[in-house]
């Protein structure tokens, strides 16, 4: 959340980040609709979908984009797993700096937030 | 030594993808720290062959995973506990909890053990998805290449403020000074330093796939074809699906 955050402000835009926990759509972010497309079709079991999401993005912005974009898809994949298994805490810092972003957000009701 | 290639793809993939890739699927064939060679990669099976597990599908669709019993249907390679942490950790991350990890170590499986086996499966998720998402196969798995684990914690290592324990940046030696560069190495950096060479795989892979550390907040120039803005919101939404507070 604060990379996201920081990357934003830095370059151009105000990044509708609901939108990131909801039904995606463009959200301040070029061609955020069409990445969290993928993102989405990465992680489900839909082949079909993967592919015709995949071959959008070749077409309107080309293979390296395609690359990344399952590179990053990949290895959030796995880290979300060893933050998950290992029991790895927020840092505070960074827990207080995105406090704002999870409540808009809705992170703090994820199946895997802290439990009292 | 591993047949992971690229050469093949349907689009092209940076050599440094590749060369991550190579190294990672290397050691998947060799004992680790803990685990032999046939057991690292029994793991890598166990975790592609974990979505398949009836039982996992139950306690997902289940409003409380502890609401379904029952046995899972794995590959036979591992121990029950283990084939337990394994069909966990791929199914249901998010709804992993402290007292579920205590009850799997009070049961026998060592916590060295544990933690290689969390490595072997983020490893081969960050691989397998990343390949799912240009549009490849899985890659076939390596024949194991023996090598006797080495049974070693390093110094510095304790409980702290996750399950596991792990190296504080206060607390490393020398052989783990590389681990701890920067003045700051957030929470996950350090979630795999029980096993130093779990952790350097991991982030090996964090390199390529993702960015580097010093790329991370450096906002003067773009490293990807995409621009940080737009790798975040990957992660995010990634993480999101995943349920990942973290």
């Amino acid at each position: 959340m604060q990379l996201l955050r920081a990357s934003s402000d830095k370059t151009d835009g105000t990044i509708d980040y609901a939108a990131i926990t909801g039904n995606g759509g463009e959200m301040g972010v070029p061609h955020g609709g069409l990445l969290m497309d993928f993102a989405d079709a990465v992680l489900s079991t839909d082949d079909r979908r993967l592919a015709a999401v995949s071959e959008r993005i070749r077409r309107e912005l080309g293979d390296a984009v395609l690359v990344d974009s399952a590179c990053v898809a990949g290895f959030f994949n796995a880290i979300d797993r060893v933050a998950d298994s290992t029991g790895t805490p927020v840092e505070d810092e960074k827990a207080a700096d995105t406090a704002d972003l999870r409540r808009v957000m809705g992170i703090n009701t994820f199946t895997g937030a802290p439990r009292a | 030594m591993s047949a992971i290639g690229y050469e093949n793809a349907p689009v092209p993939v940076r050599a440094d993808i590749a060369a991550a890739h190579a190294y990672a699927w290397d050691r998947l064939a060799r004992a680790g720290y803990w685990l032999t060679a046939e057991e690292r990669l029994a793991v890598a099976a166990e975790a592609r062959n974990a979505p398949n597990c009836r039982l996992c599908r139950a306690r997902k669709e289940a409003l409380s995973p502890n609401a379904v019993q029952g046995t899972h249907d794995s590959l036979g390679l591992l121990s029950a506990l283990e084939v337990e942490v394994v069909h966990r950790i791929v199914t249901d991350p998010a709804r992993l909890s402290e007292s579920w990890y205590r009850g799997i170590i009070d049961q026998g499986l060592a916590e060295e053990r544990y933690v290689e086996i969390v490595a072997v499966i983020a490893q081969v998720t960050a691989i397998d998805t990343f390949r799912r998402g240009i549009g490849m196969a899985p890659a076939v798995l390596p024949k194991p290449a023996g090598g006797t684990p080495r049974r070693t914690r390093p110094t510095g290592v304790r409980k702290t403020d996750a399950w596991v324990p792990t190296i504080a940046k206060a607390d490393h030696g020398p052989d783990e000074a590389d681990l701890f560069r920067g003045n700051k190495v957030s929470n996950i950096r350090r979630a795999l330093t029980l096993i130093p060479d779990e952790q350097r795989t991991f982030f090996k892979i964090g390199e390529a796939q993702y960015l580097p550390g010093p790329a991370m907040w450096d906002f003067t120039r773009e490293y990807r074809a995409i621009t940080h803005a737009q790798i975040e919101l990957i992660a995010a939404r990634v993480s999101a699906i995943n349920q990942c507070f973290y």
